[in-house]
């Protein structure tokens, strides 16, 4: 296949081509995901260099492990995102403080991504990315807060729960609360 | 969540953020694959989920990742179409995994595919014959040992002697051929150090079966010390 005929493909059509270790359907789904992969992991992780080793081997890991993807877990943007989170929180675990980044003011300046070369699809995700952030801001604080926690921190909601020195129970009925209203935002945007 | 009823729907969420115990994760995986309401409910919200991670500010890689990337992916490529396959860069992570004095000292399980599916000298499946398994003492865990039974479509390792894992901990598979290493399935033993696990698909000649001890379950690439490998001959 060219390259413009894989760029056409939907990405669960381009990952079995993954798959079969095909370097140029890799580069496409590279191209289209790196983006999102890397700003996940800077903003779990915190800083440049380690933003590129967690996207480095999270992608590479795809490539080199199958592209085991199932499209029962959902898309394939969100599986790779998975396996990008996974790597990040993993790091700052085996650094030595875990440092949950819920303030994003204070970090260097990073390059923007232009938003003029987005396909139609991207596009329509940043849109939906704005919107659920905008969500997620409204949120109570006490909700968004745990939420935080536990996505960008990777800590269980018993660590959450003695963090901030509030019962179990209230600590997982906040995340609840917190996913249904983005539930329910997506439900709009959608 | 009581153990073999549903977890309510505080778990589920928590589950889908990665928010669980160890012990309540292992919990909800163990229940989802039989249960429809809890596999619909979850897949419901893996959108919510998803869109946590890509609601952060969008930023532009650098270029050199893609260079990077890219070179390794390229490398792979042409070492897979040599014959034999040169000595490549040293790699991060996985990679090197290869060279570690940990992959050849693991407990050896010597198995003869024939075909056909045992466990534990029961005949099953494809109405094989047998399997031929020596196993030998591991350093890196003394006391580990068990066989790997090789079917047509799936073959089960039984272990036994396995240590108790902490926290997320799990013992994870892995199947290697050629550069190639995937993820299989992840356990964690009993209270008596056993366990049995299925390696999914059809391993042939050559084909090497890890186990590791990671972290926790989901990882698409090997961390840990390999504690013993098979090689299907």
């Amino acid at each position: 296949m060219t390259r413009a005929e894989l760029q056409r493909l939907a990405d669960e059509d381009l990952m079995p081509l993954v798959a079969r270790e095909d370097p140029i359907a890799f580069e496409v789904f590279y191209d289209r995901h790196s983006g999102a992969a890397y700003s996940l992991a800077y903003r779990i992780v915190g800083s440049r260099t380690a933003a590129e080793d967690v996207t480095q081997e999270a992608l590479l890991s795809i490539w080199r492990s199958g592209a085991r993807y199932d499209r029962a877990r959902g898309s394939v943007r969100a599986w790779t995102l998975g396996i990008v989170r996974n790597r990040a929180i993993d790091l700052l675990r085996k650094e030595s403080g875990r440092s949950p980044k819920l303030a994003e003011g204070g970090q260097e300046m990073l390059e923007r991504r232009a938003s003029e070369d987005l396909t139609d699809a991207e596009a329509l995700r940043r849109e939906t990315a704005q919107e659920v952030r905008g969500a997620i801001g409204e949120l109570p604080a006490d909700q968004s807060r745990v939420i935080q926690l536990a996505y960008y921190g990777g800590f269980s909601h018993s660590e959450i729960a003695e963090m901030l020195n509030e019962p179990l129970g209230t600590i997982k009925g906040r995340m609840r609360l917190g996913m249904d209203k983005i539930r329910a935002t997506l439900a709009e945007a959608w | 969540m009581v153990n073999g009823e549903h977890p309510d729907r505080d778990d589920l969420v928590a589950f889908a953020l990665g928010a669980l115990e160890p012990a309540e994760e292992r919990a909800v995986e163990a229940h989802t694959p039989g249960c429809a309401r809890c596999t619909r409910e979850l897949e419901a919200l893996v959108p919510a989920v998803s869109v946590l991670g890509e609601s952060v500010e969008q930023l532009e890689p650098p270029p050199e990742l893609r260079e990077r990337v890219m070179a390794e992916v390229h490398a792979d490529v042409a070492r897979s179409q040599s014959e034999p396959a040169p000595a490549g860069p040293s790699r991060r992570g996985w990679r090197a995994l290869f060279a570690r004095p940990a992959f050849a000292v693991g407990l050896a399980i010597i198995v003869a595919a024939v075909g056909g599916y045992v466990i534990a000298g029961n005949n099953g499946g494809g109405g094989g014959t047998g399997t031929t398994v020596a196993v030998q003492p591991a350093p890196v865990q003394p006391g580990i040992g068990g066989t790997l039974a090789v079917g047509e479509n799936s073959s089960m390792l039984n272990l036994h002697g396995l240590a108790q894992v902490k926290g997320r901990e799990v013992y994870q598979v892995w199947v290697a051929k050629g550069e190639s290493v995937r993820p299989s399935s992840n356990f964690v033993p009993d209270p008596g150090g056993r366990a049995m696990t299925a390696v999914d698909g059809h391993l042939t000649s050559g084909t090497k079966v890890m186990v590791t001890r990671e972290p926790h379950a989901g990882l698409t690439a090997p961390t840990g010390e390999v504690l013993l490998s098979a090689t299907v001959q």
